[in-house]
């Protein structure tokens, strides 16, 4: 029977500090896995350029790697003439670009023992337009796009690489958000409590971080063995909508 | 507290099958119904012959149930579809298999669901997403499960009930059997034709809906899974 057991498998874990980071490495642990978390302050994934070798010396230490969650992201709010390029690009930095260096890091690993599952945290913006999230939701669209491309490319080699599409999830970053967004557009979103948002989502309530985890834990492991290259919302029915 | 009653319709055989046994192997009650019953009878858990595309039958089914935790609706029946009026019959028969036989099943058990805790899974196919020109009907009809399952979905989320359409691709049952023989295909040919490199086993359909029926999964609601080898990622 296809089993979420993921006892002596080896992961990777970006923004492992973060909300919905903290509640992956903890779903992981519990089904059994080793987690390696890479977050800042000792990880910087912005910078790109020490990114490739950093990455190589971490599996030349520790070990090949039999999952990677690519989990890291960040916020910027704003249309396109709010948004400068170099603000894009910070986004693209950690949010794309930093995944698609993990992803060059571990897959080597996964090819030569043919096995590996890559988990790409995007948003519910992979999916559909918000306003004021020009440069977030075009880079959240690339991760989800980058992961059915990969798993086209390695569904012979025994790797899957899926997506998961989380819509509003009660963490910081969010309260950062609403809050944000209140203050920079106040003629568009009402400052206040959090309580339009939640009516927002068809099912009345933000997501539990370990909601978004269990997921991920699921998508990781043997349970998952026919799925690959999919987007899979975890959003209250937000994008049935 | 009493265990959970999932109602587990095409359980006969196939997909309908390997999820009403991993059900029943992870504590639930299960009934199964399907048209006929399968010999020798499961012994894991209940059987009762109904035809679910008639909707006096399906009510009546879902009525006689002491409880109702969860709804999975796996009934469905190949059908090509025709192109040219000769074929109305087979066209409506294909409908009411799948889309109308899914329509009784759901609207009866949704009195009966718990808040919070109910759950509804319809198994759609790859097809409820996508076109493919010898398959009209059944297109037609799983979409139509898709759009019913996240109509469904929305309507049922002030409830905290959760509905999802499962989307396998090729899964080895006697019903894809059956379709290579009408395509004049092989196994390994429909197999090639799958990124994965091979069809799905039923337990891995079965496996999705488990996780669907878990608490863990409260936040996914009017979702279209594919569980599909990467099939939808390249059409």
């Amino acid at each position: 029977m296809p089993s979420r057991d993921l006892t002596g498998r080896r992961a990777i874990v970006t923004g492992h500090r973060g909300g919905i980071g903290a509640a992956i490495v903890r779903a992981l642990e519990e089904d059994g896995a080793e987690v390696i978390g890479l977050d800042l302050p000792e990880f910087d994934l912005a910078d790109t350029a020490a990114l490739e070798p950093r990455l190589a010396d971490l599996i030349t230490a520790r070990g090949p790697i039999d999952i990677l969650v690519n989990n890291a992201g960040i916020t910027v709010l704003g249309s396109v003439l709010d948004t400068p390029l170099d603000e894009v690009e910070r986004v693209f930095r950690v949010n794309f670009l930093a995944a698609y260096a993990l992803m060059r890091a571990v897959l080597p690993g996964m090819v030569a023992r043919k096995q590996g599952a890559i988990v790409n945290i995007a948003s519910d913006q992979a999916l559909i337009g918000k306003q004021v999230s020009a440069a977030y939701g075009a880079s959240k669209a690339a991760i989800a796009q980058l992961s059915r491309s990969a798993a086209l490319d390695w569904a012979r080699h025994g790797i899957r690489v899926n997506c998961i599409a989380p819509g509003s999830t009660q963490t910081p970053m969010l309260a950062r958000v609403i809050g944000e967004l209140a203050a920079r557009y106040p003629d568009r979103f009402a400052a206040s409590s959090d309580a339009a948002y939640r009516a927002a989502v068809p099912l009345g309530r933000f997501a539990d971080p370990a909601e978004i985890a269990a997921a991920v834990a699921f998508l990781c492991s043997d349970a998952a063995s026919f799925i690959t290259g999919v987007i899979l919302p975890v959003d209250g029915g937000g994008t049935a909508q | 507290m009493s265990r959970r009653l999932a109602l587990v319709t095409g359980g006969s055989r196939g997909i309908g099958r390997a999820i009403a046994a991993r059900l029943a192997g992870e504590g639930w009650d299960v009934v199964a119904v399907a048209r006929h019953a399968p010999d020798p009878l499961p012994e894991d858990f209940a059987f009762r012959a109904c035809d679910v595309s008639e909707p006096e039958a399906a009510r009546a089914v879902i009525a006689g149930l002491p409880r109702l935790d969860a709804l999975i609706a796996a009934a469905g029946i190949a059908g090509a579809g025709p192109l040219d009026p000769s074929g109305d019959e087979l066209w409506h028969r294909t409908i009411a298999g799948n889309l109308h036989a899914t329509y009784y099943c759901c609207s009866a058990a949704v009195p009966r669901l718990p808040d919070r805790t109910g759950r509804i899974v319809t198994i759609a196919s790859t097809l409820g997403l996508r076109g493919v020109p010898g398959q009209t009907a059944y297109c037609a009809a799983k979409h139509g499960v898709v759009g019913y399952t996240r109509a469904l979905a929305l309507a049922l989320a002030p409830r905290g009930i959760t509905v999802n359409a499962i989307c396998p691709g090729w899964t080895d049952t006697d019903m894809a059997a059956q379709r290579f023989v009408e395509l004049g295909i092989s196994r390994e040919q429909a197999a090639a034709g799958v990124p994965i490199g091979r069809i799905a086993a039923p337990e891995e359909i079965a496996a999705l809906t488990s996780f669907l029926l878990s608490p863990e999964a409260a936040s996914m609601t009017g979702l279209a899974l594919p569980v599909d080898g990467g099939g939808l990622a390249s059409p």
